[in-house]
């Protein structure tokens, strides 16, 4: 009788057993697990991205970052918010060559796309040593050279309190850090700023749902081929080797000349923009650059560092010569020969279907959904934006 | 005569079941009179002083087991690996074992030697010795086949199914022998009823730990006997701690064992598992009914990590939840009539890996992605039963098409003591 009692039971262990699915997870949700305004798609597979502990990724951070990317009480004269140099329906950049400071000052380089940022190896064009983005916001908020949203000593406190004034400012502050009695400082402020720029992940075109046409998946072949190179520079999930993940241990933070410029001969870069060099000093970095992520490379125009090429196509042809001659004018000099260019950067024959191949292939990596999405996009009603 | 009662069950039971962590078991052997006749005759006795290694006249033992599969027993996905043996395709030897019993009867002292040959290579299965301190309690030293669940003690040729269950290939490597330093105790509440227990101390070589690991075994096991009715109810937990356990994730194909370190990722964690399990066997003029079930089920934690020159990155945090089991019956009728056996084995087994923080995407294409699933399927076994050995004809049938797995296994085995 009790056998038959012992049988019943690991009768129903087993058919329990039998019936239970199986199940492979291979997501990276631990580190985040509180913020589900960052999403990662399926399709795209990312990694996730470094977070570091000094700011934890919370809904709270990301949402006050939000308003504060989208108010232009955030820079000195109240003319600028961080959106005015990176327009969401750009892919977080503004179509200009350079951008121009909230007191008009004309930057040197062009504005970078915010695409996948949280990715980044190493944050602006040039400098090897912000490997944060909560480092590099110092840069547009409190630059002096050149002045970007002008916040410095003498109106720091002015800019913070009309975000203490505001009563939905309290409740965003007071949700974001939680902790803290005075949570209205430049430190919290950049705190949200990176948490908001982390989740601008671009993961859902139509190269990551392997949805290309036949003159794509052609550039793409090409893209990846070492007749073109392109991928040396920007490869991996990102389309840059300038990429870092959650886990990545021995994390690389590489700058190439491309052969834009070549003055006097002898390598060197126009004087506000030589790259790396800037940080080093060192000539093998003259005119070292970080290589972009080219996810939505098509809204991003115009193209390299100081926006000196127009068009996609311009760009191609650029690379495929090996470099840059400029025959006259300041910038004068054959960059095909600057002596510090990146060996990647040799030159190649294509036919005119070759290129646009790879145009197309490139601009498969546009990321509608990005463009639009709400999680990304101005919170303040149209009425009342600042 | 309590006394005499009383090692008589224990006969007939380790004749039948092998408990107490006897070892090498001969639970269907060809030599092993069937339970109604065990208790009716001096042959019980005889059969168990076999079994717990009386060296009587013929010490060594040779069994040998050849035979035919269709395709050969895949690396099934889904759970960490192990270097473990797998049948071929084709005509092959699929199982020899040469040993030897020793007993030293002044000091209440047995001991056994296996050595078994596997794709040409000769291993040593077992290596033990064993002392009975008193009528409770002993003790065992040695390398043991380790008495989890039903199946791991027993030797291929004594098993009622030519194959394994899924889950004794899945999460033991097929057959589990490691190191091992056991305490015993048994118990007889009456002339039915008894308990017995074994706790022990294990090494984790099968897993290729690479640096200090250990597992340790309890297991509890209640037995009942009443004329023609024997039971056995058993439960295992099992813990291991693993460093740099050596896996291959990527090795797909099914002849990729290798003996010593071929590690292509590593694994540092626990394990934790634990294993029920329920035998009947009811005897008459009739023939012999058997059923058997168990379940086990597993959970690992840990991390894993690729071996240095890799060009795979499967650094990751690791939570594997994995589970299987089976039930089967088993008709054998008496051997006046006919020595045939009838057998039907309904099997399951499944398996959750999460990994997170993974470095890259690179585990998507490795053996611990099982697809989503996992197969089942129905064994159905014919056995012909001679003297020194038998003849089996086996045909699986599999609800997973994803996964080659042997339909058609036949098998001839041929054992005999000298």
């Amino acid at each position: 009788m009790k056998s038959g009692v012992w049988s019943v039971v690991l009768g129903v262990l087993i058919t329990l057993s039998g019936c239970r699915s199986s199940d492979f997870d291979l997501e990276s949700e631990q580190q985040v697990k509180l913020a589900s305004l960052f999403q990662l798609s399926e399709e795209g597979g990312f990694i996730l991205p470094a977070v570091p502990d000094t700011n934890p990724l919370t809904n709270e951070r990301i949402e006050l970052g939000r308003h504060l990317f989208y108010d232009k009480r955030l820079s000195g004269n109240q003319t600028q918010s961080c959106e005015s140099c990176h327009f969401q329906h750009l892919a977080f950049t503004d179509g200009k060559a350079l951008p121009t400071g909230s007191t008009g000052e004309v930057l040197a380089r062009n504005s970078q796309t915010l695409t996948n940022v949280a990715y980044n190896a190493t944050y602006t064009w040039w400098n090897p040593i912000f490997i944060r983005v909560e480092q590099q916001l110092s840069v547009p908020l409190t630059g002096d050279e050149p002045v970007e949203l002008g916040i410095n000593d003498a109106n720091q406190t002015e800019v913070l309190e009309r975000l203490h004034q505001d009563s939905r400012y309290q409740a965003l502050f007071d949700e974001a850090f939680p902790d803290e009695t005075e949570p209205y400082t430049l430190v919290n402020v950049t705190k949200a700023l990176a948490a908001f720029t982390r989740i601008l992940i671009s993961d859902r075109s139509p190269f990551d749902r392997n949805d290309l046409s036949d003159s794509a998946r052609r550039g793409k072949d090409l893209f990846f081929s070492e007749k073109a190179e392109c991928f040396h520079c920007h490869g991996g999930f990102n389309f840059s080797s300038s990429t870092v993940t959650a886990n990545t241990r021995f994390a690389e933070r590489p700058f190439f000349n491309t052969g834009l410029y070549n003055l006097n001969q002898n390598g060197s870069y126009p004087a506000d923009n030589t790259g790396k060099y800037q940080v080093t000093n060192d000539w093998v970095d003259m005119g070292a650059f970080r290589p972009p992520t080219l996810r939505n490379v098509e809204l991003t125009a115009p193209y390299m560092h100081d926006g000196s090429i127009e068009t996609l196509e311009e760009v191609i042809d650029f690379y495929a010569a090996g470099g840059r001659h400029i025959t006259a004018g300041e910038h004068a000099g054959d960059g095909r020969l600057n002596p510090f260019k990146s060996d990647f950067v040799s030159g190649f024959d294509m036919t005119a279907q070759e290129k646009a191949d790879l145009v197309n292939f490139l601009k498969s990596l546009t990321d509608q959904a990005f463009l639009t999405d709400t999680r990304f996009a101005n919170p303040w009603p149209q009425e009342v934006t600042p | 005569m309590k006394y005499t009662q009383t090692l008589l069950f224990m006969a007939v039971m380790q004749a039948s079941y092998g408990w107490a962590g006897a070892g090498h078991d001969h639970h269907h052997s060809a030599e092993a009179p069937n339970s109604a006749e065990a208790l009716n005759s001096a042959e019980a006795l005889n059969s168990a002083e076999a079994s717990t290694g009386d060296t009587g006249s013929r010490p060594w033992r040779l069994d040998v087991q050849l035979g035919y599969q269709d395709v050969a027993e895949p690396v099934i996905p889904g759970f960490l690996s192990w270097n473990g043996h797998r049948r071929k395709a084709g005509f092959a030897l699929q199982h020899l074992d040469l040993g030897r019993a020793f007993q030293w009867s002044e000091y209440e002292l047995d001991g056994r030697f296996t050595l078994s040959l596997h794709d040409n290579q000769v291993e040593l299965h077992e290596a033990w010795v064993r002392q009975s301190l008193n009528e409770q309690w002993q003790w065992q030293a040695g390398k043991v086949l380790v008495d989890i669940g039903l199946q791991n003690t027993r030797h291929s040729h004594d098993r009622t199914f030519v194959d394994q269950p899924l889950y004794q290939n899945a999460l033991w490597g097929g057959e589990l022998s490691e190191a091992a330093a056991n305490l015993s105790w048994h118990q007889a509440w009456s002339q039915h009823w008894r308990v017995s227990a074994v706790a022990g101390l294990l090494s984790t070589e099968q897993q290729q730990t690479e640096k200090s690991s250990g597992a340790g075994l309890v297991n509890l096991v209640l037995s009942y006997q009443n004329h023609g009715l024997t039971a056995r109810f058993k439960a295992d937990v099992y813990q291991a701690q693993v460093n740099q356990r050596g896996l291959t994730l990527f090795a797909f194909d099914s002849n990729s064992h290798t003996h010593g370190s071929g590690a292509t990722e590593y694994f540092d964690g626990v394990m934790r598992h634990q294993a029920l399990a329920l035998e009947v066997d009811w005897s008459g003029n009739w023939g012999t009914l058997a059923l058997a079930s168990e379940y086990q089920q597993r959970t690992e934690s840990g991390e894993l990590y690729s071996a240095a020159g890799q060009t795979t990155d499967v650094a990751a945090d690791a939570e594997l939840e994995s589970w299987g089991g089976y039930g089967s019956l088993s008709w054998r009728f008496p051997k006046s009539v006919v020595p045939l056996e009838l057998a039907f084995r309904q099997q399951w087994l499944g398996s959750d890996v999460t990994l997170t923080n993974p470095a890259t995407r690179d585990l998507d294409n490795s053996l611990l992605n099982q697809q989503g699933t996992l197969p089942q399927g129905r064994s159905y076994l014919v056995r012909w039963h001679r003297q020194n050995g038998s003849l089996a004809l086996q045909y699986n049938q599999w609800d997973d098409g994803n996964l080659a797995l042997p339909e058609w296994i036949v098998s001839g085995y041929y054992g005999v003591a000298f």
